[in-house]
């Protein structure tokens, strides 16, 4: 036999065989879905839960901290006491002697009640604030419907909290309708007042005689009557003025344009409701004189603002610039962080942002920063 | 002297008004000025000139003391009494009278008054306060009502200090116990594990010589018991008449978690049992089990085979000479089994024949080496708690192996006496194979943290362990939102119960007392305004 021929026929073969058992007991793909989706579902309601609290505990601190609404209330209901009992002093003051002077008793009468109508205005003005306030604040803790579907276990604390919103929504809304509930009334104090000082004069100027009582208390009349007209005009052009002041020193030019266009439409009104009094003919001329002057003060204050010839993104960028010293001491407490954050961004704008800005985005910065300031400080 | 009594007058005193303008009407009453009430006439009588005292004669010229400091002449003062009398009497009267008469009056324009009276009554009210109290008096009343109002509404510290009081009923219903479940943690479950590697190895021919090796080792552990179970085998083929093992042996090993652990292994060559553990009758003592050693066997095994070199017929025996053994070694303790098991075998092939015809003879030659191996399985199955549960699974095979080396022939001759003839049969002939390598390693570590595989895995191990990492991963974000769930709600249920929450309701009670008393400040005020105001 050929040996290279069967060496040839050998066939070397190797066979390796491998082989691998597993076994395992895995969720199923269903199942992991179904866990996944549950704890996802359960983490995202546990996070509402906890922005409603905050929204709640947020709103209670806005009510009963030191600055909150409740205080605020209390402080309005003390001045409008205070208010009322100036009008006694008022008809106290009509209880005239035997060295009545009408001359002396009208310019006093007259001072007192410019006084008592500025305090008037002022409580309404903060009456609708306080409104405007708690109708913000029940807007952060509306009714809610408990939609929860993973929380059962926390069924006690979710009862709890829907107890204490409706405790607070209740608690805000009574107390910030406090004083919208009493201005009518103050209204019409301040209207019946002034005939009872009339009854209150003619009825002492009788008991004193010597005074031509008829005559006195017709020339009272129609001071009162001026005087009713005329001095909620001169309020408000005084608080324009005031306003304007602010506006210029803090260079915040798109306020002042706008209360210029503003207190030009209020000083022509206010001169011509002036114009159509007469009597008396001295407190009428003072009144017109006085509105005058202030409108012209108005524009005078305005028109040197923006003459001096600094460009517009200049003025807004100093004005933030200035109160932006106030931030650190302000943002402290971090009592209004969101509002906080906010100013930061404005406050982060370099000199070549305002220089690229135009005039819609300069007073949205101007009024945003302006607005803020005012929910930070609060 | 008797004092005179002069006319006396009453006079009915007119409203001092001195011009009455209402509504521009002027009044329509005019009366008279002054009435006279007269009588009848009566007779004159004069009166004597007489002292009225003693009723002596007066002279003319005497004089009398008529007034405190003043005198005058009897005549004289009896003449203007005489005088005064006569007028009297004209109206019917005289100084003769003793009681006080109204000669003369004021008229009183009644309906005047009236009229008067009833202008006054529209102006002001009967009721009116007494004008001598002052403006001052009013507005010290009014202070002093406002501050009792005041002292009644409580401050805030009076409230807070009352409602912590034991003896006052708390107003607010206790907040309900916080009552939540404990969260449990969720853990990755422990799944029992098995991890099986096999191996065959094979190389020649059967039909000639063959040789191999198989090899398998699986390990399994559950919480109650680990087990091992290692199979090997050398085997081997001779010219198709005979295959098997040279050398295979078997070990199952079972380590429970209390029971006692148990050890079993089997070693048999060419089918035959030549040694198993434990002997037979034996009794394995305690929990674990530690065993290790070392045999070793003779084994042969030979087939007849008839073959033809040319002419010359041949029988012979083919076979293989081997030694063969088993090195061994195990741990087994509760729920660990620690594995080695390592069989060998060395066969040389061998062939011896013969001739069938008396001319002839013959004999075999050369070395054929059939297999030589060496093959090592070695398994840990581990499940224990340090800090946390956790498994081991670890599998590696080696192997050494050296074949069909060399070459084997058996030759015949015919012994001529004038010439030899020798033929030669060759059985095999190669260089032989060799080879030594790692057949398999594994290793996987669970712990309820994570996986971790090391060494040859499969697709499979690879999916299992992503399986388990996908659970790891679920299991945390489950604990983390239970973890979450429970610190938001305790954080909101001690929320819900502090001081502040009961300053809410306490503040609406007090500005609602505020506000009552100020509508009382201010019902006064507007009562005492309607008055003067007249409406």
């Amino acid at each position: 036999m050929n040996r290279k021929w069967m060496q040839a026929s050998l066939v070397c073969s190797v066979v390796a065989l491998a082989g691998v058992t597993s076994a395992d007991t895995s969720m199923s793909p269903d199942e992991y879905v179904k866990r996944e989706k549950d704890a996802v579902a359960t983490y995202s309601e546990a996070n509402q839960v906890s922005q409603r609290y905050g929204r709640y505990e947020r709103t209670r601190s806005d009510l009963l901290s030191p600055s909150g609404l409740s205080l605020r209330v209390e402080n309005w209901e003390k001045a409008s006491q205070d208010w009322i009992a100036s009008w006694t002093k008022v008809l106290a003051l009509a209880d005239v002697g035997q060295d009545f002077s009408y001359q002396e008793f009208e310019r006093v009468l007259g001072q007192t009640l410019s006084e008592l109508q500025g305090r008037l205005a002022v409580l309404e003005k903060d009456g609708r604030s306080i409104k405007a306030e708690g109708e913000r604040l029940l807007a952060r803790i509306p009714p809610n419907a408990d939609t929860y579907t993973k929380l059962g276990a926390y069924r006690t604390v979710l009862d709890l909290l829907k107890q204490r919103e409706k405790e607070l929504f209740d608690s805000v809304q009574t107390i910030s309708g406090i004083p919208q509930a009493k201005i009518t009334k103050l209204r019409e104090i301040d209207t019946v007042s002034r005939q009872a000082v009339l009854g209150r004069l003619r009825a002492s100027l009788l008991r004193v005689a010597g005074h031509p009582v008829e005559q006195t208390v017709s020339s009272l009349r129609t001071f009162l009557a001026a005087e009713q007209i005329a001095e909620p005009v001169l309020i408000q052009v005084t608080n324009a003025e005031q306003e304007m002041s602010r506006y210029v020193l803090n260079l915040q030019v798109y306020h002042a344009e706008e209360a210029s266009q503003k207190s030009k439409a209020l000083c022509e009104d206010g001169l011509k409701t002036l114009g159509q009094i007469s009597a008396p003919a001295q407190y009428v001329a003072g009144a017109k004189t006085r509105a005058k002057t202030l409108c012209a003060a108005i524009a005078k204050q305005y028109s040197e603002l923006v003459s001096y010839g600094v460009p517009k993104n200049d003025l807004v960028r100093e004005y933030i610039e200035v109160e932006r010293a106030a931030l650190p001491t302000l943002c402290k407490g971090a009592n209004a962080p969101v509002q906080c954050e906010k100013l930061a961004v404005i406050a982060a704008l370099q000199t070549q942002d305002y220089a690229k800005m135009n005039d819609d985005k300069l007073k949205f910065v101007e009024y945003g920063w302006a607005e803020l300031m005012g929910q930070a400080k609060r | 002297m008797k004092t005179l009594r002069a006319l006396s007058l009453s006079v009915g005193l007119l409203a001092g008004v001195a011009q009455w303008t209402i509504a521009g009407n002027a009044l329509a009453y005019s009366c008279p000025l002054e009435k006279l009430n007269a009588r009848p006439p009566i007779e004159f009588k004069p009166f004597p000139l007489v002292n009225p005292t003693s009723g002596q004669a007066l002279r003319p010229d005497e004089l009398l003391d008529v007034q405190p400091g003043q005198q005058m002449r009897a005549d004289e003062f009896i003449n203007r009494v005489n005088d005064i009398e006569s007028k009297l009497n004209q109206i019917g009267y005289t100084l003769r009278e003793q009681t006080t008469v109204t000669v003369a009056e004021l008229f009183t324009c009644v309906d005047l008054l009236r009229q008067q009276q009833d202008w006054l009554a529209r102006l002001v009210d009967p009721n009116a306060p007494n004008p001598a109290t002052t403006a001052e008096e009013r507005l010290r009343a009014l202070e002093s009502s406002w501050e009792q109002y005041k002292q009644k509404i409580p401050s805030w510290e009076d409230l807070y200090r009352r409602a912590n009081d034991a003896s006052v009923d708390v107003y607010l219903p206790p907040p309900p116990p916080f009552t939540a479940p404990v969260p449990e943690r969720r853990r990755v479950e422990f799944r029992p594990a098995i991890k099986e590697r096999i191996w065959n190895y094979e190389i020649g021919e059967k039909s000639k010589f063959a040789a191999g090796v198989n090899a398998s080792l699986r390990l399994e552990a559950t919480k109650t018991e680990t087990r091992a179970h290692a199979k090997g085998a050398v085997t081997a083929a001779v010219l198709g008449k005979w295959e098997g093992d040279i050398l295979a042996a078997s070990a199952d090993a079972v380590a429970p978690i209390e029971d006692k652990a148990t050890l079993n292994i089997q070693v048999k060559a060419v089918g035959r049992t030549l040694w198993s553990y434990p002997p037979p009758g034996a009794r394995q003592e305690g929990i674990g089990i530690k065993e290790d050693g070392k045999k070793s066997w003779p084994v042969e095994k030979g087939v007849d085979f008839r073959f033809a070199i040319g002419p010359i017929p041949m029988k012979g025996t083919v076979g293989f000479r081997a030694e063969a053994g088993l090195h061994y070694g195990y741990t087994l303790v509760p729920l660990h089994v620690g594995a080695f098991a390592g069989p060998y075998a060395a066969a040389d092939a061998y062939a011896q024949c013969g001739v069938d015809i008396g001319i002839a003879g013959g004999g075999v030659g050369g070395q054929l080496l059939l297999i030589k191996d060496s093959l090592t399985l070695q398994g840990d199955a581990l499940v224990q708690v340090v800090d946390e549960p956790s498994l081991t699974i670890e599998l590696t095979g080696y192997n050494k192996i050296e074949a069909l080396s060399g070459s084997l022939y058996a030759y015949g001759y015919i012994d001529l006496w004038f010439k030899k003839f020798e033929g030669r049969y060759d059985f095999f002939t190669w260089e032989g194979f060799s080879d030594e390598a790692t057949l398999f390693h594994f290793k996987k570590e669970w712990t309820p943290s994570g996986v971790t595989i090391e060494g040859d895995a499969t697709a499979e191990d690879i999916m299992e362990v992503r399986a388990q990492q996908s659970e790891q991963r679920l299991v945390e974000i489950e604990n983390k939102t239970q973890d979450n769930l429970t610190n938001t709600m305790t954080a909101i249920s001690a929320g819900l119960s502090a001081e502040d929450a009961k300053r809410v309701l306490q503040d609406k009670a007090r500005h609602e007392a505020i506000a009552g008393a100020l509508d009382k400040v201010i019902k006064t005020y507007w009562d005492e305004i309607r008055r003067w105001a007249g409406t």
